[in-house]
């Protein structure tokens, strides 16, 4: 026994697609909304009895007939509203990620600015360290005071208070 | 300048198929190898398509074959491309994100490390009483920019190491 398959589908379709679609259901007294499974069910119904009757004239495949011509319309234009949503969805995804890169290529460029700027900085610092360790009056008067450099060193390497 | 790109409206709906609609939808489907957005949008042109019967000649229907024909292929070409484009840069996304979360943890160790190198310069002028003002760069800081400048093109990777 096959249990019973209830469907929720939420789909997107172009505007215009949608308002050919809600102007043929209302021409016929059908509500856009609520009849949609009536017109799913229709669609299905039709695309399975053309299909089979493109299946029994097989002979005819190839042939420029209006009546197989009028089967390849149908499925082509149907085929083509699905494919219209599906696309434009998909650019839509593509240009959102375009400019998420776009920002994090931006902010990658600032942080190289940042870090360059910050050894630049850093650099000068311990250059001028460097500096007053050696000018004459730290040799003089700092270097003799009691702990200094063991403060010095601590500082530098982020050990101990 | 960011470009503006403008897109056609969608409309976004929901379709609810109960019992044996929804055991034929599912059959149909798994039979022609459409995922379930597909065969809902297919079926439902479909559907809309029969309840429109214009009186069409056949060079009309041979158009409009053909123009449908035309756009389908524009179509999945474009979709093909997008497809391709979307795949290329979220692993570019994946790449800057992981780069620029780097940059964020060498930034703060490169700030705590200027920090510190301020914090040593104030004591030392502090103690020789007082070249400049703390933390500050001299009036005459030529030797040290000099010093700065050959440490950087002499010690880059140990400035890489240190954060």
């Amino acid at each position: 026994m096959r249990t019973s398959v209830e469907w929720e589908i939420e789909v997107e379709l172009l505007e215009d697609d949608w308002s050919t679609i809600r102007r043929a259901l209302e021409s016929h007294g059908r509500d856009p909304e609520a009849d949609l499974p009536w017109l799913l069910e229709l669609g299905l119904e039709r695309y399975r009895r053309d299909e089979e009757e493109w299946e029994a004239s097989g002979e005819a495949k190839g042939a420029a007939t209006r009546r197989a011509q009028e089967l390849r319309r149908r499925e082509t234009a149907a085929l083509v509203v699905s494919m219209r949503a599906r696309t434009i969805v998909a650019e839509m995804r593509m240009h959102g990620l375009s400019e998420r890169a776009h920002a994090l290529g931006n902010a990658l460029r600032e942080n190289r600015q940042r870090m360059r700027s910050l050894r630049e900085e850093n650099a000068l610092l311990q250059a001028r360290i460097d500096r007053l360790n050696s000018s004459p009056s730290s040799s003089s008067t700092a270097f003799r005071r009691p702990g200094l450099w063991e403060r010095i060193a601590r500082r530098l390497t982020g050990r101990g208070r | 300048m960011t470009r503006r790109v403008v897109f056609p409206p969608l409309h976004r709906l929901r379709v609810r198929m109960p019992g044996v609609l929804g055991e034929r939808f599912a059959d149909f489907i798994r039979e022609k190898g459409w995922t379930a957005e597909e065969g809902v949008k297919i079926l439902l042109a479909y559907g809309a398509d029969a309840l429109t019967l214009p009186d069409r000649t056949f060079s009309e229907v041979f158009n409009e074959w053909a123009a449908a024909r035309a756009e389908l292929a524009s179509l999945r070409h474009r979709a093909y491309l997008a497809d391709e484009a979307i795949r290329g840069l979220q692993m570019n996304i994946t790449g800057l994100e992981a780069t620029n979360a780097q940059f964020q943890e060498s930034l703060a160790l490169q700030e705590a490390r200027r920090a510190r190198l301020r914090r040593v310069v104030a004591e030392l002028e502090a103690q020789l009483g007082g070249e400049a003002s703390p933390g500050q760069p001299s009036s005459d800081d030529a030797p040290d920019r000099a010093a700065a400048a050959d440490a950087l093109r002499t010690r880059p990777r140990e400035q890489n190491r240190s954060g």
